[in-house]
C-alpha cells in the first residue's frame, strides 16, 4: 500500500508529513489520520476516538506519558485497527488530554506488524504487512 | 444589497442577511455545486432557501448560484480547490493544493474527502455526528495550528 504524504498548511510549518488513515474499531465512517512516528514507542490516539468507536476504556490500565512537551494519561486497550483492506489487533493508548489533531503510530502496535518504507524524496510511504 | 426576482416575487437580499440565515445551519452534503459562506460550503439551494424562506422547489440551482454570486459569495463546482500559495511546491504530492484547501481550517475539526473539506466544527463529536447523519465517510482531524500539533517536536521549516 502506497500513501502520499499529507500536505499541511503553511502556518504550522507546512511540509508534507508521512501520514495515512486508520479505521479504529468498527467505526468505518471515520478515517483517522495518523503520523507514522518511528521515534514513538506506543501507538497513541485521542480518547474521543474511543468514545465514538464505542471502545470502553474505563477499566483499562492507565499509563502516564509525556507528549509534545506536556503530560497525558493513556488508557491502554487492545483495539482492532484497519488500513485499507488490512486489519490487525494491537494495544493502543487512548489519551486525554491529547495535543494533536491526529494519531501517532509507533513501534509497538504498528511498526512491528509492517514493513515500512519511507520515500521522503517522493513524499510517499509504502507499507506492507510483515510476514511472520 | 441586490434586488432580484425569485419564484415570481421581488426580493432584496444582502450578503450579511444570508450569512445570518445560515449561521448555525448544518450544511447538507454537496452534490455538484456549492457556495462558500464563512468557511462552510452549502448547496446553493439550501443557502438561498434559508435566506429567503422560500421552498427549494420554487427556484433552480442555477438561479440560486447566480444570486449568491451577485452577493459576492464564492460559488464553485465540486472538485474545485483553491490555488496554492506562492512557493515551490511542485514536487509535493498535490503541488500544494491540499495545503491550500486546508489553510482556511487551521485549528478547526474537519471532515476531509480527498482535497475537499466537507464540513468543519468545533469538536470531533460534531463532525462525526454530521458524517453519520449524512451517511458519509471521511478523514476526521483537526488541522494543526502549530508545529507541535503537526507532530514536529523540535523544528519546522
Amino acid at each position: 500500500m502506497i500513501f502520499p504524504f499529507v500536505e499541511l498548511p503553511h502556518l504550522p510549518g507546512g511540509w508534507p508529513r508521512p501520514m495515512f488513515d486508520v479505521v479504529v474499531g468498527n467505526m468505518g465512517e471515520v478515517l483517522m489520520p495518523c503520523l507514522v512516528d518511528s521515534g514513538a514507542i506506543n501507538t497513541l490516539l485521542p480518547s474521543w476516538a474511543a468514545d465514538l468507536a464505542g471502545i470502553d476504556c474505563a477499566d483499562a490500565p492507565a499509563k502516564a506519558l509525556g507528549i509534545a512537551g506536556s503530560s497525558t494519561k493513556a488508557r491502554m486497550v487492545q483495539t482492532l485497527l484497519t488500513i485499507g483492506e488490512h486489519s490487525w489487533e494491537a494495544e493502543v493508548g487512548f489519551c486525554d488530554p491529547w495535543p494533536h489533531g491526529l494519531g501517532l503510530l509507533g513501534q509497538l502496535s504498528f511498526f512491528r506488524y509492517f514493513v515500512v518504507t519511507f520515500r521522503a524524496a517522493d513524499f510517499e510511504l509504502e507499507i506492507n504487512p510483515a510476514q511472520r | 444589497m441586490i434586488r432580484t426576482r425569485v419564484a415570481g416575487e421581488d426580493a432584496e437580499l444582502e450578503a450579511a442577511s444570508v450569512e445570518r440565515a445560515v449561521a448555525g445551519v448544518d450544511p447538507e452534503p454537496i452534490r455538484e455545486h456549492y457556495v462558500v459562506i464563512g468557511r462552510r460550503r452549502y448547496p446553493p439551494k439550501q443557502a438561498l432557501a434559508a435566506a429567503t424562506g422560500l421552498d427549494r422547489g420554487d427556484f433552480t440551482t442555477h438561479q440560486a448560484r447566480s444570486i449568491l454570486r451577485r452577493l459576492g459569495f464564492g460559488v464553485h463546482r465540486r472538485g474545485h480547490v483553491p490555488p496554492p500559495r506562492d512557493g515551490d511546491m511542485s514536487t509535493w504530492p498535490h503541488q500544494g493544493a491540499e495545503a491550500a484547501a486546508l489553510e482556511p481550517y487551521i485549528g478547526r475539526w474537519i471532515a476531509q474527502d480527498g482535497l475537499e473539506v466537507l464540513y468543519d466544527a468545533d469538536s470531533p463529536y460534531d463532525v462525526v455526528r454530521w458524517l453519520r447523519r449524512n451517511g458519509l465517510r471521511a478523514r476526521v482531524w483537526r488541522v494543526p495550528a502549530t508545529p507541535e500539533e503537526a507532530g514536529s517536536m523540535l523544528s519546522h521549516p
